[in-house]
């Protein structure tokens, strides 16, 4: 069925595609090349065509084509306009001008790095668009792709969703470029390969491929390259679009990939073997493949003392429990079990719920409902006010309900309790997943009791090990068990004891330090 | 598909059905903490109970009630239209029995407590030698609710060698092991307050007759172990208070000329809290040998006379069955055991060991 439902989108062109065009190759006449790109680009009032001639005695003519608002104009006027209007001299007598000029232009003229010629039209015009400027030159049938763009970004700043208390304050931020210099600069390998291609049939986004070539598994890398290949899509705007289009299991609610605004985090998968995606445009990165328990190491595990590191992962297993079963344990126990319930608490809770007019679930929806709704809004206001209604809502709008008595002052205990819990786990894409999981173990726990409860704990636990992230399985260590691994799951030996790369993801190199002779 | 959806649809709604078939919000809930059975007049037995009140704003803090039945189930199902809400036992702290009752057979109450799975295996059961329907009128001063009182009274208490501890899952299990007979202890009221004193023994599930403190105390050190509590004896005059603080009970059953012979062994660490005879304060070895011999020759007496009632009334709370039935199964007949107990030759060694005298200062 899901296979007619693909067909559908497909057949209706949900995904735009662009007819790949012939390739064009360069011509030595200068009209017939700016023609080409006139016919190609749409008219826009930042694209400059700028025609001039070369050399003191201006006698060759030459366009060069530019956007104005995705270069540095400076020093297109100073290191480049200026060199070959002013500074050129050239014997146009000579026959070996066109060689000349090539070389010239190259070696001596031009002082800036990223320069580079090509005979496709279809190339140059791609260059252009990704805010290179372009030199035709009459009588040459090639194009110099000069690198002077300049765009506009904002400074490497301390990260915002995984920020921690111990370790680097960096994180990536949208050029490319930036990002991967946040990476390379913490690594000096050579053989850190960085593999860069354009993504996106419209958009034609920038996407790097990164890995350490000795040491990541080489099938995965192959099956990065053929997902890759395999995408249809005509623009990306983030790195999300990767994620999804990469996924194993479409339908589950569970991340696949990691996403990390943190370098130094991406930097470690490197290490252990695994591929990082950086796509120009998105402060986050892609890790892949990744397991499950990934989603609750921090960073600053690796950096702490093991005791504490593994304490803290235990109370982040906790807390993923309390996440996605405390309000429908207590849906269960209110509605259901009272038996399981110490006679003190069973009473204190009756007591509390005297007078509520909703049965527990409905109050168990309108609290979580509610609180959604305070997390949503607390995103999209700004900072400060973002926190005003996180306090007016959860303290006011809390203490209001309970004296209205709408809600019993247990529930609200709960629903903060699992408000906080959820905030516990480090990676904020894994948190989503368990508060949408939290809805339906609540309405398990409502119509089954803690059957239900049962029930909903088994679909989770099979669903997560039938599970695959780029063939390696989600919920090792534990499926399949791996021994060696269990020392960085639930606790954290210490990093002594670690000698070894994770067994779940495949890689060249199992030793992280080959032996000293 | 569209079938396919029809029935998705029936099933979801169907789905959220079952769950009202169950559900029993817990304010709508009403949970007695103590329940008395009391024996048989005009062939209907009589029970009482006291359920808390959770409105805050009720004038009462319990309501009491009385109910009777031709069993106990029956009168319940007589009451549940009497209470606001659906009554649960899931909360239930204690089962008191008049001796009268427990003298008939408890098993015929207790089938209920058996089905009934929200029903706590730590439900305790005492036994009280008048009616115990009266208990409902009893004012303790620090609640009104019985339950919570007596189950205060039993877990809290400090002396765990006179307050014997019975639950329903420990009267199941002595009930329907071979080799052990069940007790429970007794409960005596006056107008305002309860004590636990002695324990009532049972053959399998009827009373058969009663323990006093002092053979309470002798029954738990010889069946439990890591015992803690008190024990007060007469010294030259002088009050001694020995504190034990651990105790090891080794039973070596055996057979001496056609009947069954038991050793038992009892060790003892013990400290001493109080001694009146001021100069017995002084560590010296000699006293302390002669406050250790006494502990040994007044605890051998006290269980001595424990086995004389025991075997008197043929009723065997200790496990000894149980414990020859493990040991030596030769010398086990389950269909002649409270014969062959009640004629065994009990043989007791104890070994006690003063720890601390006491810090002075």
């Amino acid at each position: 069925m899901w296979d007619k439902i693909k067909d559908f989108f497909k057949s209706n062109n949900f995904i735009n595609r662009l007819d790949l065009e012939a390739e064009e190759k360069v011509s030595s006449n200068l009209e017939a090349n700016i023609d080409y790109l006139k016919d190609n680009l749409a008219p826009s009032s930042d694209l400059v065509f700028r025609s001039f001639h070369i050399g003191q005695k201006k006698e060759i003519d030459a366009e060069i084509i530019y956007f104005n608002e995705l270069i540095n104009a400076d020093i297109l006027q100073k290191e480049v306009l200026r060199s070959l209007m002013f500074d050129l001299e050239l014997d146009c007598s000579n026959r070996t001008i066109k060689k000349e000029i090539n070389d010239t232009l190259i070696n001596s003229t031009i002082p800036i790095g990223e320069l580079e010629t090509t005979q496709s039209l279809t190339k140059a015009l791609e260059q252009l668009l990704s805010g290179d400027v372009i030199l035709f030159i009459e009588g040459i049938p090639k194009t110099f792709i000069l690198g002077i763009k300049e765009l506009e970004k904002r400074e490497v700043q301390t990260p915002q969703i995984e920020a921690v208390t111990r370790g680097p304050q960096e994180s990536f931020i949208e050029p490319l470029s930036t990002n991967i210099s946040l990476i390379r600069r913490r690594i000096k390998d050579n053989n850190l390969m960085i593999d860069i291609k354009q993504i996106g049939e419209r958009t034609k986004t920038d996407l790097a491929i990164i890995y350490i070539d000795d040491i990541v598994d080489q099938d995965i890398i192959k099956k990065v390259r053929d997902r890759l290949e395999s995408i249809e899509i005509d623009g990306v705007l983030e790195i999300g679009y990767i994620n999804q289009s990469f996924r194993d299991n479409w339908a589950s609610p569970f991340p696949q990939f990691q996403t990390t605004e943190r370098p130094d985090k991406a930097l470690a998968n490197l290490l252990e073997g695994k591929v990082v995606l950086l796509l120009d445009g998105s402060p986050f990165a892609s890790i892949m493949p990744t397991t499950f328990i990934q989603f609750l190491q921090s960073p600053e595990d690796y950096y702490d003392h093991f005791y504490i590191a593994s304490l803290l992962r235990l109370f982040r297993v906790a807390a993923t429990f309390i996440t996605i079963s405390l309000p429908a344990i207590y849906i269960s126990l209110v509605s259901f079990h009272h038996e399981l319930l110490p006679r003190e608490l069973a009473l204190s809770l009756a007591t509390a719920r005297e007078g509520v007019p909703f049965p527990s679930v409905l109050e168990a929806f309108i609290m979580e409902i509610s609180l959604e709704f305070l997390r949503e809004a607390g995103i999209r206001l700004p900072g400060p006010i973002g926190q005003t209604i996180g306090i007016v809502g959860g303290l006011i709008l809390g203490e209001a309900a309970v004296d209205a008595g709408l809600v019993s002052p247990p529930m609200v205990i709960v629903v903060a309790l699992t408000a906080i819990a959820s905030f516990v786990i480090p990676s904020y894409s894994a948190t989503i997943p368990l508060r949408l999981l939290r809805f339906s173990m609540m309405l398990l726990a409502a119509v089954f009791s803690t059957y239900g409860l049962m029930i909903g704990w088994l679909l989770i636990l099979i669903h997560l090990c039938s599970l695959e992230s780029l063939g390696v399985p989600y919920f090792a260590p534990f499926a399949p068990i791996k021994l060696t691994d269990l020392k960085d799951s639930f606790i954290k030996f210490p990093l002594k004891f670690m000698g070894k790369r994770p067994e779940s993801t495949p890689t060249q190199q199992k030793k992280r330090q080959p032996d000293k002779e | 598909m569209q079938n396919k959806i029809k029935i998705i649809t029936l099933l979801l709604i169907l789905m959220l059905i079952v769950g009202c078939w169950d559900v029993s919000e817990i304010d709508r809930t009403r949970f007695p903490t103590y329940i008395t059975f009391d024996q048989k007049a005009d062939d209907v037995y009589r029970f009482s109970t006291k359920i808390p009140v959770l409105k805050e704003e009720a004038p009462e803090d319990v309501s009491n009630f009385r109910f009777s039945g031709p069993s106990f189930y029956s009168g319940f199902k007589d009451l549940q239209p009497r209470v606001m809400g659906k009554i649960s036992l899931a909360l239930l702290r204690i089962a008191i029995f008049s001796e009268a009752v427990a003298q008939e057979g408890l098993k015929p109450h207790l089938d209920t407590f058996l089905r009934d799975p929200v029903i706590p295996g730590s439900t305790l059961f005492a036994i009280t030698p008048g009616r115990a329907d009266e208990i409902i009128d009893i004012e303790v001063a620090p609640t009104n609710d019985i339950g919570e009182y007596l189950e205060l009274l039993f877990n809290g208490g400090t002396d765990d060698l006179i307050l014997l501890e019975t639950t329903l899952n420990d009267f199941f299990i002595s009930l329907l092991t071979t080799g052990v007979d069940p007790i429970i202890p007794l409960l005596k009221y006056g107008t305002d307050d309860m004590e636990v004193k002695g324990a009532g023994i049972f053959q399998n599930d009827r009373m058969v007759g009663q323990l006093s403190e002092k053979e309470v105390r002798a029954l738990t050190l010889v069946k439990e172990k890591g015992l803690k509590g008190e024990i007060e004896i007469k010294v030259e005059d002088e009050i001694v208070n020995y504190y034990i603080q651990n105790n090891r009970a080794k039973i070596e059953p055996s057979s001496k000329d056609g009947r069954l012979k038991f050793q038992i062994e009892l060790t003892l660490d013990v400290d001493i809290d109080e001694d009146t005879n001021f100069r017995r304060l002084i560590d010296s070895p000699s006293t302390i040998e002669r406050l250790e011999e006494e502990l040994n020759s007044n605890l051998k007496r006290e269980i001595y006379l424990l086995f004389d009632t025991l075997q008197e009334l043929k009723s065997d709370p200790i496990g000894l069955g149980q414990i020859t039935r493990a040991k030596r199964f030769d010398l086990f007949d389950p269909d002649e055991w409270r014969q062959d107990f009640s004629r065994a030759e009990i043989e007791v060694d104890i070994n006690s060991r003063i720890r601390r005298l006491g810090i002075a200062t």
